[in-house]
């Protein structure tokens, strides 16, 4: 008998000790709280689909020495409806690890009916798993766009996430704000056309935008469909959920979701992004069908910008390249991206601006590592609270704008 | 014929995963000499050496302890015999 069967939901109770065991606290004994977030994402999520399931690694004992996450996602390639499994998080247990168990549950995950695999937060040891099972490296999305509007807190925040250097990261945190201070009269040196999309401080762009909602998107999608040959295929119960789970993870910040308006009230583009306040807020999914990227990319920044963030990360897709080139965007390396398929077509496409697969459609942005670890957020002031604070001062900041434009614009 | 085999696979795993093996019989495992992930490059590298596909629905890791036991792994399985070798 294998091993390796599909993920029952009553294997959830030793999934997340082994999870919190290997990947969290140490210890065999998780948050309460982890459990139902496991059962949400991977058996109760809308797509969830029993033929990619999550799968588990039994002993010889019957005991659980290792898990892969599966997320089903539905594409369209050509208007050809496909499935994607996204892989993650794999998971073994240390005293089974010389026996391959990972790197079985991953040759088998890699094997199922879906057309196409991706993981978007792979470490170092899966890439060389997955690359010697005829994965590759998605390059484009492998490396990341950094938009800064305050740079001692950039720096202070990037520091602080690296647990390396405490000293400096409470040095560069105590300079940061003389610093940013300092930056507006930098950014008042250079020539105003570099200026205005290149400087630190962020003009008010030349669009407008709305809360993007569930119908918004279905239909921006259903009309995208008609220039994007690969892209995410939406539905209502679908995006509920995933709404919702993006609120779930508080620690990354607020989730943003804003359709985006040109001048002449034609819809520019969409995105998606958390905003953290006082550090780096990170983009999930930026859209621009009809070949506004500028103008979508304006208002995020300007956006992020008001509501106090320090800096904007994303990963390069590649209808942004040029866009974000004209941003002054700073590039580095970011999560590995993976992708296995034997379909070159759909391959070639990963790679082209008629596609849309985003980090929406992964599992990086997720909280299964970092919800509920010491009872609380990972930062001292939540997120949330101080998006509060700063909302407000977006909400100021907007309001002359608001009565030039339509109603509920921000 | 079959008497190559577990000469082909040494020479494969020299060629795939930079590693010598000393004789047939070393513990591959219990040398350190294959790892988890050195594992999964095995595999891959023997179905696409002997351009087959590995029942590895009942996997034993003690199948690949040492060149010889993949060699009777394989011949087990039915591999070699589908193979015409």
């Amino acid at each position: 008998m294998s091993p390796i069967r599909a993920l029952e939901r009553e294997d959830l109770p030793a999934v997340c000790r082994l999870y919190e065991r290997v990947f969290r606290s140490g210890t065999a004994d998780p948050p309460p709280q982890l459990l139902g977030y496991f059962e949400r994402t991977f058996i109760d999520c809308p797509w969830a689909d029993p033929s990619i399931p999550s799968l588990v690694y039994e002993d010889s004992d019957g005991k659980i020495v290792g898990f892969i996450g599966s997320h089903a996602r539905r594409l369209r390639i050509d208007g050809r409806p496909i499935r994607m499994g996204c892989s993650g998080p794999l998971v073994a247990a240390p005293e089974a690890r010389n026996r391959g168990v990972g790197a079985l549950l991953l040759r088998r995950y890699l094997a199922g009916p879906q057309d196409i695999t991706i993981t978007d937060a792979a470490t170092d040891t899966v890439r060389r798993m997955e690359v010697g099972l005829g994965g590759q490296v998605l390059v484009h999305a492998s490396i990341g766009w950094t938009k800064v509007f305050r740079p001692g807190a950039a720096l202070a925040s990037w520091l602080s996430h690296r647990h390396r250097w405490p000293m400096l990261a409470r040095l560069v945190g105590l300079v940061a704000p003389v610093l940013d201070a300092a930056a507006p009269m930098l950014d008042s040196a250079a020539p105003g056309r570099l200026r205005r999309r290149a400087g630190l401080v962020q003009a008010q762009p030349d669009a407008q935008a709305v809360p993007l909602t569930v119908d918004a998107l279905l239909e921006q999608m259903g009309n995208a469909a008609r220039t994007l040959r690969l892209h995410p295929d939406y539905d209502a119960e679908y995006l509920h959920w995933l709404f919702s789970e993006l609120e779930a993870v508080d620690f990354r910040g607020v989730p943003v979701r804003h359709l985006v308006y040109d001048r002449s009230g034609r819809v520019a583009g969409w995105y998606v992004y958390y905003l953290t306040p006082g550090g780096i807020a990170q983009v999930l999914q930026i859209a621009a069908p009809t070949g506004s990227a500028d103008l979508v990319l304006d208002h995020l920044f300007w956006h992020a910008a008001n509501g106090g963030a320090a800096a904007v990360q994303g990963r390069i897709e590649p209808a942004l390249l040029g866009p974000l080139r004209s941003h002054w965007c700073l590039l580095s390396r970011s999560q590995l991206a993976l992708v296995y398929t034997e379909d070159q077509i759909l391959l070639g496409l990963l790679g082209s601006p008629k596609s849309l697969l985003t980090r929406l459609e992964g599992e990086w942005w997720m909280g299964h590592r970092l919800l509920w670890r010491g009872g609380g957020h990972s930062m001292s002031t939540s997120p949330r609270q101080l998006a509060g604070e700063a909302w407000s001062v977006v909400e100021a900041a907007c309001r002359g704008h608001l009565r030039r434009g339509r109603r509920g614009m921000v | 014929m079959d008497a190559d085999i577990p000469s082909r696979i040494t020479e494969m795993i020299r060629d795939r995963l930079s590693v010598d093996v000393p004789a047939a019989d070393t513990d591959l495992i219990e040398s350190g000499l294959l790892d988890s992930l050195a594992l999964v490059m095995l595999i891959a590298a023997i179905e696409e050496t002997f351009a087959c596909e590995l029942p590895l629905e009942v996997f034993d890791i003690e199948c690949f302890r040492s060149v010889e036991r993949i060699f009777q792994f394989m011949h087990s399985s039915g591999i070699l015999e589908a193979r015409g070798s």
